[in-house]
């Protein structure tokens, strides 16, 4: 599933429009979506690195990252189980950067903030399906 | 808002990239890039086996698993994929296809394409699905019993129940279905 705002815009294009460079979306996007074709398949429980990581930090429990690497940047969209059983949700695209002085710098910088945010705000008024 | 893609199966919105020269190349690369890792550690984990065990099957180390498994490091060799098909027991296809072919094929993506069962394993779900349509009556041989479940007689059936006396129903029926299945039947030889 894909996180969709009040007014309708669907968090993966938005993504796709406005922050990955012309060049590099249809790349970027088909290795998203070839990564959560061959995952979907795995239970829950096996979802792990190194295609998929939990967030650390108490602040964002239950917000994970598809490593989303295409031509050696980085891509991380972050996401969460739910709103159903079995469903999982591309909340917002991001970018990780480097440590910096020992944090991770992520663009948008309010990538996790937001990711949670929308997390609280799921059901089904708020999500589409993505088709893979 | 659930207005977007609704209307799209999976078949559809790959038949539409494909039908980009510049996507389809993509797509073809970032299937084969991260779905042989993500299928060999379905197997792997369907099986119970950890990287070390799967390691020690294929005569090699708990790292070369780990890096197979890793879409980023993962570059198999042809005989290292026959060799990890020999070791779960399944088949391997590589071969050239039309993209129609390959549509199909991702688009109708299942758990059961993804974390192929073995041969044996196969054989004893189709053979459970045979047998949960046929009416066993009381006091059949086992003969009878498998020819029911299996819906037509052959000669190894016969070669097969004259194990009884060391084998039970289940150890026939699963040990060797695939061998009834494929036999012709009496009327078939006729």
């Amino acid at each position: 599933m894909k996180f969709v705002s009040d007014s309708g815009r669907d968090a993966v294009e938005d993504w796709l429009s406005k922050q990955v460079p012309i060049g590099e979306r249809k790349g970027v996007r088909i290795e998203l979506e070839a990564i959560l074709r061959n995952l979907r398949f795995l239970k829950a429980e096996m979802w792990s690195r190194p295609q998929f990581d939990w967030l650390q930090g108490e602040h964002c429990q239950g917000i994970a990252e598809l490593i989303v690497d295409y031509r050696g940047i980085p891509w991380r969209p972050l996401g969460c189980f739910g709103p159903e059983p079995d469903q999982y949700t591309l909340l917002i695209g991001a970018r990780k950067d480097r440590k910096r002085k020992g944090k991770v710098q992520w663009e948008p910088e309010n990538a996790i903030q937001t990711a949670i945010d929308r997390r609280k705000m799921l059901d089904e008024n708020h999500v589409a399906e993505y088709v893979l | 808002m659930k207005t977007m893609s609704l209307n799209m199966s999976s078949k559809s919105k790959i038949a539409r990239d494909v039908s980009d020269p510049e996507q389809r190349h993509l797509l073809i690369s970032a299937q084969i890039r991260n779905g042989l890792p993500l299928q060999l550690r379905a197997m792997r984990e369907d099986r119970g086996w950890t990287q070390t065990k799967l390691a020690e099957r294929l005569g090699t180390t708990q790292n070369t698993v780990s890096r197979l498994e890793n879409p980023k490091t993962s570059k198999p060799t042809i005989t290292t994929l026959k060799r990890i098909a020999e070791v779960f027991d399944v088949a391997l296809i590589v071969k050239f296809a039309p993209f129609s072919e390959f549509v199909d094929s991702v688009g109708g993506m299942s758990i059961k394409s993804v974390a192929v069962p073995s041969y044996d394993d196969e054989s004893r779900e189709k053979l459970k699905k045979k047998s949960s349509t046929a009416a066993f009556a009381f006091g059949d041989t086992i003969e009878t019993q498998i020819n029911k479940a299996v819906g037509r007689k052959s000669n190894l059936l016969v070669m097969a129940s004259s194990q009884e006396n060391t084998l039970g129903l289940n150890d026939v029926v699963f040990g060797g279905v695939s061998y009834y299945m494929d036999a012709p039947s009496d009327a078939e030889v006729a």
